[in-house]
This record gives structure tokens, sequence and C-alpha cells, in this order.
């Protein structure tokens, strides 16, 4: 049932979970041995909001981690808010024209392009900013791109780890085939 | 887009654009504050269990070594036990000296407690962390970072309001003025390396220091006080045809595992 009660307990849950996720991506993660804390768990979990909530929903968490994540690291502020917003639009036109199947490669191809675009709107977006406000910009540090390549490999892991933890607890993802009567 | 339209999604950025506006402009000032100082003890938090986890990740893999670890730490302990012996009486005649000279006592420093929130993600390799503390405690950019036994483990680089980023000795975004402990005191510059260890550059061909020489900050930097450990020379590179050598300063303290540090105030 769709009445006030529950449109508000459904916020206050998406909005704790928000807040979980950034704790886990700031602060737990940051901590882990053996190069874990290159995971974008954030990044990972907006891709699986986008296929199975839709594009609305997904922009609410992306604006809403988005925030958090610029309040807590030192990028230039607004550097997650857009490339989180312009990653989803990409990935949502990726779904749309391409990827229409939720097989595991349509996923694996789905963080790849996010993965990709985020680091590409994440560089753009605080290049820019620091363009404005004159200090240098991230993509001068040695590591930048090794650290990218990282983070894609460990989200397309966990997208696999969370694909069939999904496909174990629902029926969403099994394909479905037609048969003749 | 079937469920979503253009004009919607144009709502989307604009609200976008108008956050980040209101945000440079510090109309969200207030808002940000709030959920700086009510969030920042739950990032540490799970900092700290995350850094917990390292710690037993750690403890597994080097468990092999832990014996002869441990006798290389009791002889260390023999030897430190004889310093420190000596260093206390050197300090008493010290005090007393000062005393005679009526001389202020200029080593006490003032030191800010702060809990190390998370280390910075994709784009420095975990050569940053952040602090629980900023501008609104006194913190500002370049005052040096110390672990609990107050060795030097980086530099704050940025500040907001309740939260600062600091670059850990072994970036290469940080670099200190430091003296070697040797005869001369040799001077020279510190620059991480690889996030793994510090290299020491202009040091004069002349000077002669050792593996083993200690390494502290030289008091030449603003902000920065003479005297904070920075590690151990591991390695001299000398070739005749340079005009500096360089040395391989390994850290004392494991960068991996802080939880809670200090922050030196001028």
């Amino acid at each position: 049932m769709n009445t006030p009660k529950n449109n508000y307990r459904l916020i206050i849950f998406n909005v704790l979970a928000a807040l979980i996720l950034v704790f886990i991506q700031v602060g737990f993660l940051t901590g882990l041995p053996f190069g874990l804390a290159s995971l974008n768990l954030v990044l990972v979990a907006l891709v699986f909001i986008l296929v199975f909530t839709g594009l609305e929903t997904a922009f609410y968490w992306a604006i809403g981690l988005g925030f958090l994540l610029d309040l807590f690291t030192f990028y230039p502020f607004g550097s997650h808010l857009i490339s989180f917003s312009l990653t989803l639009l990409a990935v949502f036109l990726l779904l749309e024209k391409f990827f229409t199947n939720r097989s595991l490669y349509s996923f694996l191809a789905l963080v790849t392009a996010a993965s990709v675009f985020y680091q590409l709107f994440l560089l753009a977006a605080s290049g820019l900013i620091d363009v404005f406000s004159g200090t240098p910009g991230i993509a001068s540090e040695m590591n930048f791109w090794l650290a990218a390549g990282r983070e894609l490999a460990l989200n397309l892991a966990v997208a696999i780890a969370i694909y069939y933890f999904q496909n174990f607890l629902s029926n969403r993802l099994k394909p479905v085939f037609l048969q003749k009567v | 887009m079937k469920n979503f339209s253009l004009r919607k999604i144009l709502y989307f950025f604009a609200g976008i654009f108008l956050v980040i506006l209101l945000h440079y402009f510090g109309a969200l000032s207030p808002v940000e504050r709030a959920l700086e100082r009510a969030f920042n003890p739950f990032v540490s938090g799970f900092h700290a269990s995350g850094i917990k986890l390292r710690a037993i990740y750690d403890r597994q893999t080097s468990g092999l070594d832990l014996t002869n670890e441990n006798q290389t730490l009791q002889s260390q302990i023999e030897q430190l036990t004889v310093e420190v012996a000596r260093l206390r009486t050197l300090e008493e005649e010290n005090k007393s000296l000062r005393e005679q000279l009526d001389f202020r006592n200029k080593e006490k420093r003032q030191l800010i407690l702060v809990n190390i929130g998370s280390r910075a993600q994709a784009g420095d390799a975990n050569q940053t962390i952040t602090l629980d503390r900023g501008a609104a405690d006194g913190l500002s950019a370049g005052l040096p970072v110390v672990s609990g036994a107050g060795l030097l483990i980086g530099k704050i680089v940025e500040t907001k309001e309740h939260l600062s980023s600091a670059c850990l000795v072994t970036s290469s975004r940080c670099q200190f003025a430091a003296t070697v402990e040797n005869q001369n005191k040799t001077i020279g510059l510190t620059k991480g390396e690889l996030g793994l260890t510090i290299k020491m550059d202009f040091i004069p061909q002349t000077e002669i220091i050792n593996p083993g020489d200690l390494v502290v900050t030289s008091g030449l930097e603003q902000n920065v006080p003479r005297g904070l450990v920075l590690g151990k020379i591991g390695q001299v590179q000398k070739l005749d045809k340079e005009l500096w050598q360089t040395a391989t300063i390994e850290p004392l303290v494991n960068l991996n595992d802080l939880v809670i540090a200090s922050v030196v105030l001028p």
C-alpha cells in the first residue's frame, strides 16, 4: 500500500542505507588491507539501484551519496555530485539501448562502463572546479590511473558477487523462456 | 526514456547546480558543519573497524617472523634503556642549566588529538588521511601530524570547518626540511616515494651519512618544529657525477595501522 506513512518509512530507510553506504565507503573500506580500499562500492550499488528501481530513484540516491561524499572527502565540492549523476545518465542510456537483458555479462559491462565514465567525469569535474578555485588537480597524481584500474577490477568482482546474491534471493534476474503450447 | 522525461532530468541537474552554487556562496555551511559534526564519529568508528581487520590480516601474514622480531626487539629494548638513562641525566642537567640561565622552556609542544576518519580513495593510492578536526579547532595547512609516540606521520594539506586532510610522509606530495642526527647535522629535503619510503635529497657530496642514522625535522620550515622523528637512514646513494647524494629513509611507524594521531600546533 502506498500510504504517506509507508512513504516516510521508505524515505527514512533509503536515507539510513545511503548513510551506511557512505560510512562503509569512506571509513571502513579505506582501512582494509590488500588494495581493497580501491573498491568503489557506492558506484556498484548505484548501478544495481538503477537497474532494479529505475532512473528516478537512482538519481535521488546519486544526489544524496554525491553530497555526502563531497562533504567527507577532499575532492572539490560538487565533483561527486556531478560525476555520479552524469555516470548514471550514461549507464541508463546504455541499459536502454544496448544491454536490454539482465544477464551477468550485461551487469559486468554496465559496471565497467560506469567505472570508466565515473573516473572520466570525476577527473573532468574536479579539474574544472579546480580551475576556478586555483588548486592543482588530482590527475597530476602519478598513481591516479593505476588506482583507477584497480578500482575497475574490484568493482567487477563485487558486481559478480552482488549479481549471484540477488539471483539467489529472487527470480528477477533469472531468464524466462516462452514455450510453444 | 520511457518513464523519465528530459524535463525531469534537467530539473535534477538544475538542482545539483543549485546545491553546488549554494555551497560556494556559503549558504549551505551551517548544514554542512552540522552533518560533519554529527557523522564524524561514525566515519571514524567504521575506519577503526577496518583498521582492526587490517591488523588481524597483518598478524596472520607476519606470524612466522614474530620470534625473530621478538629477539631483535629485546636487544633494542636493552640498548634503549641504557640510552634513556643517559638522556634523563642530560635532561636534568639541561633543565638546571636552563633555570640558571632563565631560558623559557620551548620544548613543550601543544598537541591536538585527532581521530583518523579515513584514507583517501583512488587518486593518490591511500597516501592521504582525513582527520576529524578542522579549521574550527585551530588546524591549518602546513601543521605537522605525529603518531601517539611522537613520530612524524605527515602534514596537513587542506582544512574544512571540522575536517582536515593530511598527506603521509611517504606521499610524493609531502616534503619536509630535515636533519640527519650525525656529527655534522647534515640537512636536506625529504619527499615520499611510491607510498613506501621517504627519499632525502639535496645532501652535499662532502657529508658523511650512514645507514641507521636518525633523521628529524630541521626546524627550518614554518610551523614544523625541530626534532620530530621522520625515520632511520636505510640506504645512501652517492654517485661521483652527481651534485648531491640521496638517502632512503625508513619510517619508524606503521602508517597503515593509524587510528589516532596528534597535530603539533605552532
